[in-house]
Formats: C-alpha cells, structure tokens, sequence
C-alpha cells in the first residue's frame, strides 16, 4: 500500500519534469479545430496517461542504464575506484538515485546472475531454503521471490560505504523528511567534505526545525574551519564554537594546531611560529607552547640529540651517522679470513673495539666516517630548531587556542564530575557490599570471611529468577526480597551451625568461616558452572541521563546510588528506631549487661548475622546488575568490604559510610591520576589503607568508650 | 625516707568523661599503701597511667632518684625499671608451667637473642625455688598454670612480680576470690615484702586494709580525697559522704 | 628438681630426633625408589610433588610458629614464599634465556656484545608484556650469590617494614589477619601488572630448567631438589624447635596466650612479634625459592587468598603449636589434595549421580575444615596427645 503511494507521488513528478523537458504540448493544445481540439484533448488525456504509466519505466530505464553502464565498478566497488560512478548517480539525482544509495549503503542491493540486472532484496526463508524477496529499484515493487542462489549480494566495505553516505547527504540534507534530513546531518558530522559545504549552505537556509538548525551551523562552522580560505570567516566559526563541548568540535580545532618540526639555519621570520625547540631541554605542552624539563615530573624532550640529529640528515643538512648494523656490515664484508683490520671478528665483542675497527676502515679503505654522539651535538648547536604551525594564519591559530583552551578547561571539569559520580555509584556498591560486614562484625566480633559467598548468593538467587519470570522489571523486583531471604536464611544456618560455636575464638571463627567460604564457591561453580551468568537489568536501566556531551550517567549507577541511600536509611531506621536495634546495640556494648536486662543475646546474634547477611544478598543483586555473575564475584569483594569496615570504624553504620566513601572515591581518584592502570590503583588504594589503620587503628569513626577495647 | 615515685597534676580524659582529674600523690621507697575508692574512682586508671598503659593528657610522672619521666615510655621500658603490677583478674600464662611462669619473670636480659640463647643457671633455679616457696608453691613448680586454683593462680602472679625484683608493686585487688585463710596469708606476704619494695594495694575489702596497717590513700573521681592511716580515713567526713552517699 | 627439668626436655625435644629419623629415612627410601639412581619404581613427577610437598612443610613450620606459637593469624607468608620463589625464578630465567642466546648466536659472524646480549635477552622474557628493556628490579639477575641472598632479604625486609608498621600501631587480631591479606593482595595486584616488570600474569616460567644442569635428566634434577628440600626442611625443623624450647619459645607463647602479661613483665612484646614474623618471613622465602623450580613455574596467581588459607589449613589439621603437627598438616592435606584434584581419585557412582572428586574435593576440605576447627582444635597432633596420655598412664 504505502509503497504504491509513493510510487504514485514520484510518477506524478516524475511526469511534470518530463513535460517541461519537452514542451511539445503547446503545438497540440493551440489546434484550430474545436472538435478536433475535443478529440486531441481526449487523445492527449489518453496519451499522458500512457506516459503517466511508462514514464517510470523510461526513467527507471534510463537509471538502470546507467547501472549497467558501471556494473563493473559498482559489482567490485573499492573505494579507491568508486567516485566516478558515484558521480554519475548523484548527477542523476532524484529519489530513485537516492534509494539505490541508501540501499547498497545497507547491503540490500543484489546482483540477478542471469539477467545481469540490479535489484533491491530482502533475504528471507522457505522450507529452510534461503530465499531473497526481491524488489524493483525504480519502483520500489515486489517483483518475485528467488533462491538466494539466483542472486549475488553486493557488499561494500566501509570504505565505500562510507562514499557512498557522503554521496547522500546532497540529497539528503534537502529532502522533504525529517528523518532523511538528520541521517544527512549525522553523515556530515561524522565526517564533513568539502563538496558537502554547498548543500550545507542551502541546506541552513531552508531547515526549520530548530533542532537540526542547531546541528546544521555547527556542521557548517566545521566545514568553514576545515576548507574556507577566508581567514576571517573561519574565526568566526571557531569563536561560534566557544561552548560547544561535543568531541565533533575538538575533532575540527585541533587540526588548525597541527604542526611541522623544522630545522634551520637562522629562525626564519615568514612562517607561523609555533615555538624553538631547544634539544634535550624544551618540552612541548598541549597547545604548542614550550617549557623547560623538570627533573620533577621527569617529562622526556620533545627532541633529543639523535632525533634532531635525523631531522638534520632528512633536511640533507648533516651526513648520515653509520649505524651500528651498518658499521657492523660493512665489518664483516670487509673480512677476511675471519680477520679485518689485523683484528679477528671472533674478538670484536665489545662497541669500542667494533668502533676503533671501523675508524681504522674509515682511514684506510675510505668508508664514511662514523658520526658519534659528541659530533652530533656539535652539529646540532649550529642550527635552529622550532616548529611551525600548518595554518597560515596566525590569528586563526590563536583563535583556536583561545577556544580550546576554554573547551578543555569546561570539559576538565566535567570529567571530574564524571569520576565524582562514578566515585559515588563505586561508594555505594561498597557500602551496600561493606554494612553487612560492619553489622556482624560490630555485634559478634567475628570476622565473616564467607560474607562474599553471600554477596554472591544474592546475585544467583537474581539469575535463578530471571529464569522463570522473563519479564526483567517484574524480575528484579521479587529478586531484591528473594535475595536477602535466601542470603538471610544462609546467614542463619550458618551462625547455628558454626558461629556460635566460636564465639570465644574470633581468629578461628576467621578461618571456619574461610572454609566455609572456599566451599560455597566450590559448590556454585558445580552447579552453575565457571562461566558468568548475566543478570540483566530492565531497559529503562539501560539508558543515560545526559547532562551534555561529555556528562551522561547511566541510570543503572543512579539506581545503584538509591538503592544505597534506600538501605542506608532502612538500615538506620532499623538500628535506632527498633526493639531490634536497640538490642542489638545493648549487645554489641556490652553483651554480659544487655544478657542481665532479659535480652537473648543468642537470637540477636542469629537475627543480627541473618540481617547483615541478607543485606550482602541484595548487594549481590546490585553488583549482579552491572557485572556478570560468578563463583567469585564475592571473593572480588571481600578484602574491599573489609577494607571499608576497618578504615570506617567498626560497628557502626556512619563509620561505615565514611569508610565506603574514602575508599571509593579515593580509588576512583587514584584511577583519574592513572587512568590506563586500573591494577596500580587497586594496589596504590590497599598499600594506603595498611598505612592509613597505622595512624587511626580504630578507623575512622572509632567507637568509643569500653566497647572498643573488647 | 626518699621519694621512690612522683606524681602531680596528672589528668587523662576518655571521650569528655576524666577519669583522672588533678591527681597528686608521692610513694616513698619501701613503703606500703593502699588505695581505695568507690567503684570507677579512677584507681585501676591511676595504675594504668604510671604503667604506661594509657596516657596522661597533662600531668607528671617521675620516678627514682634521677626523678625521671615516665611519661611516653614504652611498657617494657617501665617494666624493666622496676616497677610490676599485678592486674585486677588474675593474669598468668595459663600455657606453661610455675617454673616456666617464674623464669620468664626473672630479672635477666630482656632482648630476643639473649632470650634465644639463654642457659638455665645453678643460680636460676635457687631463686625461682627460693620464690615459690615464698608464694607456697613449691610443689607445683612443673604443674601447668592453668591447673591451679584461682588464689594460687593470684599468688604465682605475685611471685612473678617477685622475680623481676621490682622496687614498685601495684597490686590491684588481690584479696578478690580469696578464702579468708588465703586472705590472711597474703596480708602477711604483703607485709613481708614491702620490706624491701614499695607496694602500692588497691582494694575494696576494708577488712583487708585494716590489717595491712598502712598508709591509705582515698581517691573519688579522679582525684585523692583523703590521706592519712585506717583511722583518720575511716573517719573522714568526706570520705563517709562518698561511700554512704549524701 | 633439675633431672625433672632435663627428662622433661628430652621429652619435649624427642621429637626432633623422631622427625629426623624418619625424614632420613623417607628420604632413603624415595632415592632407592626412584627413577633418578635407583629401581625407579617412582616416577620423576612424583619426586617432584613430592620434593614439593617437602617445601610446604617448611612454609607450614612457619606457619605454625607465628599462628601456633605467637598467636598471630598471618595470612600473609605466602606472600613471602612467593617472593622467595620469584627471586630465584629471576635467574633460573635471566640466566638459562641468556645462555640460549648465546647458543643461538655462535653462528654469527660477529660475536655479540654485552649490550646485544642484554637485549636479545629482554626481548625473549619481556616480549609477552610488550617490551624488551630490563626492567632495573632484574639489575642482579644474573648474579647467582645475589639472586640468593634476596631470596632471604627481600622476604624478610618486607616482613620487617610490613610488621614494624603493624605491630607498632598494636594492630592485632583479626585486623591483623585482614591487613596480612591486603597485603598479600596488593602484593598479587602489583605483579599482575604488565609493568611491575616480573610479566605480569605469565609469571616466570621454564623454571624446572637449571642453568648449567642441560645435559643432565629431568629425573635427576628432581632428585637433587628432593635431597635438597629434605635437608633443609630438616635443618628448618632443628632451628624452629631450637627457638621453641628455648626461653624464646616461653615468651612467645606468653604472648600469644596474654600479651598484656608479657608486656607488663618487661618483654618488649613487639619486637619479639617482629622477630618471629621476620624470621619466618625468610623461612617462607627459602621454602618458595626451593618450590618453584620444581614446579616450573610462578606467577601472581599463586597468591590468591586461598593459598593463604591453605596454609592455616595445613596447621590447623595437623595441630598447631607443635612443629610435627605442621609437618604432618601440609604433608598430610596437600598429598591429599593434589591426588584427588590431580583426577587419579576413582569417581564415585551415586545414586542421583557421580561424584567427581575434581569437583567435590574443595567443598570436602572446606567443610572438613570447619569442622575440625569447631570439635578437634588440636588436630592430628591431638592424636599423638592421647597416645602420649595412654602411654603414661
Ligand atoms: N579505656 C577507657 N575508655 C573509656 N573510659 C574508661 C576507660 N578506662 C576507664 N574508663 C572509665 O574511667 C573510670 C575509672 O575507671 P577505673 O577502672 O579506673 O575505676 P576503678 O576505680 O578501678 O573501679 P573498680 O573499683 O570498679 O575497679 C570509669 O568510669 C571507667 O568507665
Ligand atoms: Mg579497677
């Protein structure tokens, strides 16, 4: 249906052209005969009906010619040999040559073997069979349904896909649909073209919508940088780009800063001077300006003496050095015997003596003399270095400057904002892993060590229900209960068969605690297996809160965040404002005194390890969320969780906030100033940790009072 | 009678509350004293600052006749001074036998090698016999510590403290478990040693500090009281406000 | 009084002679056993779990000295018995990769240079990480006397910082127990870097080939490590028993059973911490550096949190504060282990399905584990307790 109204729409167009083009109407129309004008009415209703109907059957003739024409190029297009045909379809124009674009951009356009003909294809199947539904090119109508064996495939590399969408934008930038307009502006953005300025031109002339308008400048400032001779348009572009954050402006400012290392006798004065590079000395920063080396930061030159001295030989300004491999060569051909120079090869294990064999060469057999080191700086010295900006222009450079330097600094910024929030999500994930820990710990006094093996529990507990409820939302919400039901009845049985075994033995409780820990997550690796198990989040998880082009944050570290808050202050409430919390802060004071006011310290202690432990299972549904789930998921997170504990202050929830917040946010910090080694971070972070409990052993927020010395 | 300890102004605060509040007070060499005080007067606090197990905040230490500082020395270091304490529950290394308990004790080199390469001398093994007769255990010498009876358990921290040679006791609270047999030999032990040490008693069994016949101290949040023998304390109307209350 | 004082150590100390004897023995035995001068009834990678295993005795000694005896719950030595063996491992490699290259270069015309050796020499080791340099940590590399003595210093000189620190600020208890993990992870995390210039995650390797020793049979390289490996772990075991019947021994005992006791006594308890934590920090390093070659290889793997927990393991079953618990401990657990995670153990057929050991064996000595903490704290060693008791009475 929709595919004949378009058909119809483009005929009609189609037959105005081709009226125009002939204007063979007018003879016909003035006839003196009003019968007969009756009649040659009729007969030319009739006769552009006929055309009405063939008219695209001699266009589409007429783009198919032209396809068979270049089938060869367009059969094995590269995109080296493409732009001619290319030329040719855009030349062409119209929706027809448009469509076949898009088409063959998709991989959609299939070669039919016995006619040599080009068509559009749908692959399909039948009966197992491969089939491919094909459709006319021209107009867009079912033709048959053919084996795929029938038909060839075209399938350009990016190479040429990437030509081909450039061909498109023309076409597309002026389209009536919205939609085509911003594919057109998205291709440009990618990449701008210097044939792409004049659409663009008319383009921002005749766009409406306000939003493509607002992308259509922007791509048009890039343009005006990248290919605009007048150096005052393009300082106006740039300056147009002064808040723009996105990586597309970077990307079109930082070639007007590309720059040319050269070499002369006497500082030229008609180039656009970057800076004079001193050797071994100067440093270049970001811009182009220089600085001198700092032994403190230990930056290494922009230019040292062997590649100034290169720089020299390329310029044709000094002789060749003799390498080493070629010193060597030129040794072992000039041997004789095993011996050169009266000196056996077998002897020559050192440089000097390979040295002193060559310069006796050099004085004998007249080989080019070896350049050393020494010579090289002397050479050096009597020539300038500096660089010289590519752009002409040095206004328009220091426009550029100007500009980025503003767009760093803003984007800077937001980076940081970015690692801040991070640094938030990690903290939460840390505390939601860690306040279990820190209750248990606080109340028993015994060390968990299977804790993580909870945490894990948890995030199985996820997959398992995700196996039975497909629909995610409705998923993770029985999951986040389920979770610390099954982690909380684990805790249990866990404190009722071992804990309260030990209680009087916390390093033994450590270690019982470790077995059990090694066999939980034996056990889950032979059931589930060694290989992750997704826990997948519901879609609208999935998405961003972009705050601009540099800051977006993913709603799965804002969901994460909340459901910290959320626990945090569920786990607050239930400490300071319930029968069980008040106990189980009489408990974790002073157990004796607490037993004598009628409270059982035996069930707060099953409750309390319980409690902490179902806490772990929904941590585990957190972590689950944004990593796969594992046997040793807990174990990746057992030391942190104890870290947190210990450097927060133990037995206590704010203490354990601090602790989370100090070590999330400081191992995101130590990442910032590494980004490219997540490990040395992990290690910096744990080495400070052991340093930090030397000077508050009791962490950060120490309990106070006797209950610290138990 | 020289000054063997020195102590003025001394105050230690946890979290706000101070424990110790302005104490002054003076032991003599060879001198005998007990210190009472109602519960959480500071007492075991006191004997915790001249040990160098807590910090004072503000205050002085001085100890011997160079009137040396005490303060932000080590345990060890006071230990090896010459100044033992016995702690309130009866602490003793449950592990090992009485003569193990007493040679650990003895005033010899402290360092890991020499400890490493001790050899038990002729010497050795007549003091520690000497030692546990004095604390009546000269019987139980290869006896494990922890089969003992808590008085005897009691005694043999005494005798260890014995065998460091100290010129300090701190005792605090011997009388605590005892039978009233055991009570009346360790008042007379007591007695005996401050012969030749100083012996400073905390305890609560008035009984037991009458009979020590000594000088009493009376300490009342964080600070002394009162000074002075049985009966002047006993008599004093503060004193009697803060045990009977007002 | 002073006979009862010497029986009473004769029979403490019965025991070494006991362990000696036997480990002679045992030793004997596995010569005449074996492929390497004898009937050959034992193969060469049996000598070699073995000659291992004889080497996790001795970090178990260790072990046992700072948990059995001092009471300090150090999940830490493998750290240092992993250090050990990285120390040796640097030359095992540096210097059998130099002499292939050298080898390789005898056909050259030019002989190479030292700078040429190097290099070719870093380009072999640190190709799989990307570079080719020698990283300055491989300084003394090549250096036999110097690779060994590190062996023993490095080992003890982090033991020595790592404990100063630690016990200084009277960190104790299960934080300390945490802190020797973190720093055993941070230790693991650091060598896992490609850059920490040890190869990151493919350790060293090629190790059960000992420069010099080409032409001679795997078969009895391994029996000289075996022989090596009883030797020292006999030595180990006088030294260890040397300090624990020792006044020494008293003291630490003292602090493991009530520091305040000890400290109020005049002992500086730390320092005599830091003695034994330092002291068998080395041994560990020693134990390490014996291990790895016959295991062929190390990398940062092995430090994972349960090698440390093993080692409390091997302890806690054979029966902590006494240096034959240890030795049974670790031989005991870690034959057993690598038979049934070796896949020898025969699978057993259920009735709702089959129990392969591979699988099963870890939630086994878990539990195990835990149970013998919670009803038989003495472990094995407990055993011989009691036949002491029936003896006596
Ligand atoms: N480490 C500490 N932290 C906080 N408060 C402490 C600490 N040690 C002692 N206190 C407080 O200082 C006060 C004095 O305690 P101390 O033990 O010295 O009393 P005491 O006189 O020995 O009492 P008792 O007769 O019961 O032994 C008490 O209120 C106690 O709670
Ligand atoms: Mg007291």
């Amino acid at each position: 249906m929709r595919a004949n109204k378009v058909h119809l729409l483009i005929s009609n167009r189609r037959t105005i052209k081709f009226i125009d083009l002939n204007s063979w109407g007018s003879d016909t129309f003035w006839s003196p005969v009003m019968i007969s004008k009756m009649f040659v009415l009729i007969f030319l209703v009739s006769f552009i009906a006929i055309f009405v109907f063939s008219e695209t059957g001699i266009a589409s003739t007429r783009f198919e010619d032209l396809l068979e024409k270049n089938s060869a190029l367009i059969k094995k297009s590269s995109s080296k040999t493409v732009e001619p045909v290319l030329a040719k379809i855009r030349a062409f124009g119209g929706p027809v040559a448009t469509r076949f674009l898009k088409h063959w951009k998709a991989k959609k356009i299939f070669l039919v073997k016995s006619t040599g003909k080009f068509v559009v294809g749908a692959p399909s199947a039948k009966n197992g069979k491969k089939m491919v539904t094909i459709f006319s090119i021209a107009t867009n109508k079912q033709l048959s349904v053919n084996p795929a064996r029938d038909l060839k495939q075209l399938k350009p590399n990016s190479g040429v896909r990437a030509k081909i969408a450039s061909s498109l934008v023309p076409l597309q930038l002026l389209s009536g649909s919205l939609d085509e307009r911003r594919e057109g502006i998205e291709t440009v953005e990618r990449k701008v073209e210097r044939p792409h300025i004049a659409p663009l031109r008319d383009a921002l002339k005749k766009e409406s919508n306000n939003i493509l308008k607002k992308r259509l400048t922007k791509v048009f400032a890039y343009a005006t940088i990248a290919f605009s001779n007048d150096d005052n348009e393009v300082k106006a572009a740039i300056q147009s780009l002064y808040e723009d954050l996105s990586i597309g402006t970077r990307a079109a400012l930082n070639p007007l800063l590309s720059e040319t290392i050269d070499v002369a006798e006497t500082l030229p004065t008609n180039v656009n001077l970057a800076r004079v590079i001193i050797p071994n000395q100067s440093i270049r920063n970001w811009d182009g300006s220089v600085q001198k080396t700092n032994t403190f930061w230990q930056r290494t030159p922009e230019l040292n003496t062997l590649t100034a001295y290169s720089l020299l030989v390329e310029k044709n300004l000094a002789p060749n050095p003799v390498s080493s491999k070629i010193r060597d060569a030129k040794i072992i051909s000039l041997a004789k015997n095993g011996i050169v120079a009266g000196v056996r090869l077998s002897s020559l294990n050192n440089e000097a003596s390979r040295d002193a064999v060559y310069d006796w060469l050099v004085k004998n057999k007249g080989l080019p003399a070896r350049v050393d080191e020494e010579q090289m700086s002397a050479i050096i010295e009597k020539y300038v270095f500096f660089a010289r900006y590519n752009h002409s222009s040095k206004e328009v450079v220091q426009t550029a400057i100007k500009v980025l330097t503003n767009i760093n600094r803003k984007v800077a910024f937001y980076q940081f904002l970015d690692l801040l929030l991070d640094g938030i999500s990690l903290v939460s994930i840390y505390f939601l892993a860690a306040i279990g820990l820190a209750i248990t710990f606080g109340v028993m006094k015994v060390i968990n060590m299977a804790h993580g093996e909870f945490i894990m529990i948890g995030a199985y507990t996820g997959y398992v229900i995700q196996l039975f409820v497909p629909n995610y939302t409705i998923s993770i919400l029985i999951a986040i209960p389920a979770a610390f039901l099954v982690a909380f009845l684990a805790g249990i049985i866990l404190e009722r068969a071992v804990i309260r075994h030990l209680y009087k033995r916390p390093l033994e409780t450590l270690l019982a605690t470790f077995g059990i820990s090694i066999a939980l997550q034996q056990i889950a690796k032979n059931i589930f297996g060694t290989q992750a198990r997704p826990l997948t989040s519901p879609e609208w998880l999935d998405g961003a809160l972009v705050i601009n082009d540099v800051l977006a944050i993913s709603n799965i570290r804002i969901a994460i965040f909340v459901l910290g808050l959320v626990f945090f202050g569920l786990i607050l409430f239930v400490m300071t404002k319930t029968r069980f919390g008040l106990e189980t802060r009489a408990v974790t004071q002073n157990p004796s005194m607490a037993a004598s006011m009628g409270i059982n310290p035996e069930r707060i202690n099953m409750l309390t390890f319980g409690f902490g432990s179902g806490i772990a299972g929904i941590a585990g549904i957190a972590i689950g969320l944004f990593s796969k789930v594992t046997s040793e998921l807990g174990s990746d997170y057992i030391v942190q969780s104890f870290m947190t504990v210990v450097v927060g202050g133990v037995g206590n929830i704010w203490g354990t906030l601090a602790g989370a917040t100090m070590i999330g946010l400081l191992q995101k910090g130590i990442e910032w100033f590494n980004p490219s080694n997540t490990l040395a971070a992990q290690t910096y972070m744990v080495v400070f940790i052991i340093l930090f409990i030397q000077f508050r052993p009791k962490g950060i927020i120490a309990l106070k009072g006797r209950a610290a010395e138990v | 009678m020289s000054r063997l300890l020195y102590v003025d102004n001394l105050s230690v605060t946890f979290d706000g509350f101070k424990a110790i509040n302005g104490l002054s007070f003076e032991i003599g060499e060879k001198e005998l004293r007990a210190i009472i005080g109602p519960n959480g007067a500071g007492k075991t606090t006191f004997m915790d600052l001249i040990t160098g197990k807590t910090q004072p905040d503000s205050g002085t230490i001085r100890w011997g006749e160079k009137s040396a500082s005490l303060i932000k020395k080590p345990e060890s270091k006071i230990a090896q001074l010459g100044i033992g304490r016995k702690f309130q529950k009866p602490t003793v290394l449950e592990s090992q036998t009485v003569c193990e308990n007493l040679l650990m004790a003895l005033a010899n080199p402290r360092n890991p090698f020499s400890v490493l390469f001790y050899k038990k001398n002729f010497e050795d093994n007549e003091i520690i016999a000497k030692l546990s007769t004095q604390v009546n255990l000269e019987r139980k010498l290869t006896t494990a510590a922890s089969e003992l009876s808590h008085g005897q358990k009691q005694w043999l921290e005494i005798g260890m403290l014995l065998a460091q040679d100290p010129k300090l006791l701190l005792i605090d609270e011997p009388a605590a478990g005892m039978t009233s047999i055991e009570r009346q030999q360790t008042v007379k032990l007591l007695k005996n040693l401050a012969n030749k040490r100083a012996i400073l008693v905390v305890e609560h069994d008035m009984e037991f500090i009458r009979q020590l016949e000594c000088r009493i101290t009376v300490l009342h949040e964080g600070r002394v009281l009162a000074e002075g023998n049985f009966d002047f304390v006993m008599q004093h109307q503060s004193v009697i406000d803060v045990y009977l209350g007002r | 009084m002073r006979e009862t004082i010497l029986t009473k150590y004769f029979s403490n100390n019965r025991h070494v002679f006991f362990f000696l004897g036997f480990l002679t023995l045992f030793t004997f035995a596995v010569v005449i056993l074996a492929e390497g001068f004898g009937l050959g009834w034992l193969g060469t990678s049996f000598v070699k779990t073995l000659g291992k295993t004889l080497c996790l005795c001795m970090v178990a000694i260790a072990m046992d000295l700072v948990w059995g005896y001092c009471g300090i719950l150090s999940l830490g030595h493998f750290a240092f018995f992993a250090l050990g063996g990285y120390m040796i491992g640097m030359w095992l490699m540096f210097a059998r990769t130099k002499l292939v290259v050298v080898a390789a270069a005898k056909n050259l015309a030019l002989p190479l240079t030292e700078e040429e050796i190097k290099s070719a020499v870093g380009t072999q080791i640190f190709g799989v990480v990307g570079g080719a340099e020698i990283p300055n940590i491989w300084a003394f590399a090549d250096i036999l006397p110097a690779q060994l003595a590190f062996v023993i210093l490095i080992p003890g000189a982090l033991a020595l910082i790592f404990g100063w620190l630690a016990f200084r600020s009277r960190v104790d208890g299960v934080y300390l127990s945490i802190l020797t993990q973190a720093m055993t992870l941070a230790l693991a995390l650091y060598l896992f870097q490609n850059d920490s210039g040890l190869r990151g995650n493919n350790g060293l390797s090629g190790l059960q080939n000992i420069p010099g020793l080409e032409n001679v049979q795997q078969s009895l390289v391994s029996m000289y490590f075996f022989i090596a490996s009883a030797f020292i772990l006999g030595i180990i075991y006088c030294l260890s028993n040397l300090i624990v019947s020792s006044k020494l021994g008293n003291i630490i005992k003292g602090i493991r059973d009530n520091e305040e006791r000890v400290r109020f006594l005049g002992y500086n308890v730390e320092g005599f911490k830091l003695f034994i934590f330092v002291y068998t920090a080395i041994i560990s390093g020693i134990a390490g550096a014996m291990y790895y070659p016959q295991a062929g290889i190390i990398n940062p793997a092995e430090l994972a949190p349960i090698a440390s927990i093993y080692l409390a393991v091997w302890v806690a079953i054979g029966g902590r504060g006494r240096l034959y618990g240890a030795v049974i401990g670790a031989a005991f657990v870690s034959l057993m282990s690598s038979y049934f995670t070796g896949g020898q153990a025969p699978d057993i057929a259920l009735g709702f399905g089959t129990l392969i050991w591979t699988d099963w064996w870890l939630v086994l000595l878990g539990l195990s584990f835990v149970l013998v903490t919670i009803y038989a704290p003495k472990g094995i060693g407990g055993v011989f307790d009691l036949l002491a008791k029936r003896n006596n009475d």
